[in-house]
């Protein structure tokens, strides 16, 4: 009986090996076409392309009506038997998170901060784009461009103290550094028609070459969905990206045969498939993990990939709603699961007003349910057909160095032996102790320096 | 090449054949061991338990405060490139209802009509539950004890015309008619601790016990959570539950042999269809394929409320258009389901019902404040059902014993559809099997009727034994 099992076994898995080579022999001709279909689809930027300065508004009746509203927020009770931030936001520190907002937090002094770097709106593809952009060390000789993208729930600002690290602590080089929002984030709305990952990858690069030149090398530095944006700059402009840094490679990227076979043996043989320091930290990657992240950690993902609108209505009206959905994410992303059981979820680490900033920001903007949109978007535009359904499983060539800097409490995982099939040129890959999936909010200084590092080497 | 396969497949088959086999032989020990653990847990009800009768009150302060929230209700725009409730409930529909619920929707007569059904409110194990009870036609001869349970997002007035209906129509029958909330939701609050289907089983059980004695018999009909419940209440009672009429029938998704049979299903679907069930496609809505993308599709809602209910839970506790995004959403898309249906329609399919009912479910969930206690349910029987695997007390995958007769009501523009076939196996006393054209996953509360014709023509089936 176990012979015959053991037979079929392996009969499946030679299979299996044969198919993922074919599928692999086919792929390499399609990166070209594809590449060529990326230079032929390029958005024009020409002279009839302006962008506007910026400044971000101080409203005192929305902020009122914020207060207000506030004032009214509607509790409801924890359960007793269950730690705190087992089912979610404690509603009992919720509740004193929206008495310190309403009463304590001073709007008006962060907006004052958010302004502290220059900022423009241009139209791109009919399509309003909000960025910064910031030259640190105007006269220095070497010139770097850089890309600095964020994904959900962050923003923009979430880069200044990396900026104004990188400004400090590195006077020979001048990064000329642009800081856009996704398409339905904060001020790059508003936002009507149905703007995915792939479009928004070429709105950006077009943005590139609008205030950096036409044909100018610039680096990418990209978190959350940002890592996604930098993988395709990477596949569609592998001439002009110098390279990408990137903290959360996309696990969807990854569910193909390869590395599925891979999980596969990490299920019975983790050691196999992981570095010594990988397993120092801790990490897994086996077929039954991978389900337990699915399960355990992706229902956010799942509504807001299919219903945004059904959720996003509560979460456009009542702030309260807001700041309990959107600090989750900070608790858990930030610290896993070590969170549950603590009374604030382990966030009284970061500074209250920047978490309540964040917040804010999403409030006045009104745009919690668009940048929700996203995630629809992504599965909407499916339809559209090549190149944007296959894209994601491609590789990124030897032309394009990828540097990868995992934070210890990411919210997914791919090991490095998985990550060099795809990235061919995989120059750069470290790992942090302490630290979450908001790098730019809780580690300026450590992405600074390993990008610069990663850019180094690199040139 | 081809041989090889062959020779795997029926291996593999043969394997599954076995271990299916055996998997049965083991539940019906399982299903023993269940009825001791039921007999052993059973809630004592006691001369010490009683019942307080209850009247819904119309609270001018909350509803005032109700209606300044809507007046500050902040919208956001719909999409123009993407078909109305393709991306959940539309932002420009939801605004209508808005507008009507603040200015024009009456509460207080709507409570007058919620008033209408004489209610209680009981305390069992340190739990609050309220029910209607309700007794149609008391001279009749024919005495039928029955339970009335829905779901979510459902509210116990669902069944109000139902009951009417009931009593207009069989007057040679006297239904005792009980309608409890679930412990978390409407009135049965407030809950501050774990509760799950189990738990929910034996306090209905303890209700029935309480208001009909100890050796009384009882009809069950559930629809969503009360499929489940009443899946459940039969496998712990089965000398007690005389019959349960479902709409929402779960099959075992541990049965290798069904899974088996739902892969071969789409290229020999007559093997297990009848030709009604041809003719209505089950062989394509329930192949695996359809299943994962209606999956998918629908349960990202499932997803977030068995993980993380509270974090969904606030914005919907103070937002009142959140609350009528959130769940009447599921009243179109639950109702209408063939998308075609609803996508691009301006008002998601929604026009079909009375906007003061829809209204009223909204409210009655916004009053209690009870949206987060009942999304609570979803995470709470989750873990419930890993601890009760792991005591070897599989609940949620054994059958339902042949001794208890089962009636299906199918509704076709439901979520999912399941044929005779597989129903069949988990539910082995199943004696009736209805295919409803024009119903959904509301069905009492869209088609009271129809509803109620289904459930007395089973009744009348197991009692007369026709």
């Amino acid at each position: 009986m176990i012979r015959k099992l053991f037979i079929i076994s392996i009969n499946v898995l030679v299979l299996a090996l044969f198919w993922a080579n074919y599928k692999e022999q086919q792929s390499n001709s399609e990166s070209e076409k594809i590449e060529q279909w990326a230079k032929n689809n390029q958005i024009k930027v020409d002279k009839s392309t302006k962008a506007q300065k910026f400044t971000i508004d101080f409203d005192e009746k929305e902020w009122n009506l914020l207060k207000q509203k506030l004032s009214l927020t509607r509790f409801f009770t924890s359960l007793k038997d269950v730690p705190s931030f087992d089912f979610g936001f404690d509603p009992d520190y919720a509740r004193e998170l929206v008495e310190y907002w309403g009463n304590k937090f001073d709007w008006k002094s962060q907006v004052e901060y958010l302004n502290s770097y220059p900022q423009f709106r241009i139209s791109i593809n009919d399509t309003i784009i909000h960025y910064v952009h910031y030259t640190t060390n105007p006269t220095a000789e070497k010139r770097i461009n850089i890309l600095l993208l964020d994904g959900w729930p962050g923003a923009f600002f979430g880069f200044y103290k990396a900026i104004d690290f990188m400004e400090k602590n590195y006077k020979d080089i001048c990064f000329d550094i642009v800081v856009p929002s996704i398409p339905g984030f904060g001020y790059s709305n508003p936002l009507e028609k149905v703007v995915d990952p792939f479009d928004t990858t070429l709105i950006f690069d077009a943005l590139a070459r609008f205030v950096f030149g036409e044909n100018s090398q610039y680096f990418v530095h990209g978190e959350d969905w940002g890592s996604l944006i930098s993988t395709f700059l990477a596949k569609l402009y592998p001439e002009r990206i110098g390279g990408i840094h990137i903290t959360m490679p996309p696990l969807t990227s990854f569910f193909d045969f390869n590395s599925l076979l891979y999980a596969f043996a990490g299920q019975f043989f983790p050691n196999s498939i992981l570095t010594e320091q990988e397993i120092k930290f801790g990490f897994k990657f086996s077929l039954s993990e991978l389900a337990s992240l699915i399960i355990k950690k992706t229902g956010y993902f799942h509504i807001q990939a299919t219903k945004p609108d059904s959720i996003g209505a509560g979460m456009s009206d009542s702030p309260f709603g807001l700041l309990a959905y959107v600090l989750e994410k900070y608790s858990f992303g930030s610290f896993g699961m070590n969170v549950v059981g603590k009374k604030d979820g382990g966030l009284e680490k970061f500074n209250r007003d920047d978490l309540l900033t964040i917040i804010t920001y999403y409030w006045m903007t009104n745009c919690i349910s668009s940048s929700m949109r996203l995630y629809r978007n992504a599965f909407y535009t499916l339809e559209k057909g090549w190149p944007r359904t296959v894209l994601n499983m491609k590789k990124i060539s030897a032309k394009v160095p990828v540097g990868v800097q995992v934070f210890q409490h990411e919210v997914s995982f791919v090991p490095f032996k998985v990550l060099k099939n795809k990235y061919l040129n995989l120059s750069m890959y470290n790992l942090v102790e302490n630290g979450g999936h908001f790098s730019n909010f809780e580690n300026p200084e450590k992405i600074s320096n390993n990008f610069i590092e990663f850019i180094n080497l690199a040139l | 090449m081809i041989r090889k396969l062959f020779i795997i497949s029926i291996n593999v088959l043969v394997l599954a054949l076995f271990w299916a086999n055996y998997k049965e032989q083991q539940s019906n020990s399982e299903s023993e061991k269940i009825e001791q653990w039921a007999k052993n847990n059973q809630i004592k009800v006691d001369k010490s338990t009683k019942a307080q009768k209850f009247t819904i009150d119309f609270d001018e302060k909350e509803w005032n405060l109700l209606k300044q929230k809507l007046s500050l209700t902040r919208f956001f725009t719909s999409l123009k490139d993407v078909p109305s409730f393709d991306f959940g409930f539309d932002p420009d529909y939801a605004r209508e209802l808005v507008e009507y619920w603040g200015n024009k929707f009456d509460w207080k007569s709507q409570v007058e009509y919620l008033n209408s059904y004489p209610q209680f409110r009981i305390s069992i194990n340190d739990t609050i539950i309220h029910y209607v009870h309700y007794t149609t036609n008391p001279t009749a001869a024919k005495r039928i004890n029955i339970l009335l349970l829905d779901g979510w997002p459902g509210a116990f007035f669902g069944f109000y015309k139902a009951i009417d209906f009931m009593e207009k129509n069989y007057k040679d029958i006297c239904f005792e008619i009980v309608v409890p909330s679930i412990p978390g939701y409407h009135f049965s609050t407030p809950l501050n601790k774990k509760h799950n289907p189990v738990e929910t089983s034996m306090q209905f059980d303890a209700l029935m016990r309480y208001l009909f004695g100890e050796l009384a018999h009882y009809y069950i009909h559930g629809e969503d959570w009360g499929s489940i419940i009443a899946t459940t209440m039969p496998q712990l009672y089965p000398s007690r539950v005389s019959g349960i009429h479902i709409t929402m029938p779960i099959t075992s998704e541990s049965n290798i042999l069904n899974n088996i049979c739902s892969l071969l299903l789409p290229y020999v679907p007559s093997l297990f269809l009848s030709d009604q069930e041809l003719e209505h496609e089950f062989s394509s809505r329930y192949s695996i394929k359809s299943k994962l993308w209606k999956f998918w599709d629908e349960f990202g809602y499932f997803h977030l409320q068995a993980t993380r209910p509270d974090t969904v839970g606030h914005g919907l506790t103070d937002s009142p258009v959140g609350l009528l995004a959130y769940i009447l959403e599921k009243y179109s898309s639950w109702t209408f389901e063939r998308l075609n249906k609803i996508s691009g329609a301006k008002d998601g399919g929604l026009d079909f019902f009375k906007k003061d009912d829809l209204l009223t479910v909204c409210t009655l969930y916004w009053m209690t404040n009870s949206i987060t206690s009942s999304m609570r349910y979803y995470a709470n029987s989750f873990n419930a059902m890993l601890e009760f695997r792991k005591q070897n007390l599989d609940f949620f995958s054994l059958s339902v014993s042949q001794t208890v007769p089962v009636g299906v009501q199918m509704n076709l523009n439901d979520i999912f559809v399941t044929p005779f076939w597989f129903i069949k196996s988990r539910y082995l006393g199943l004696i009736q099997y209805k295919i409803v054209e024009q119903g959904g996953h509301f069905a009492a509360f869209q088609n009271p009727e129809l509803t109620v014709k289904c459930l007395v023509d089973f009744i009348t089936q197991v009692e007369y034994k026709i």
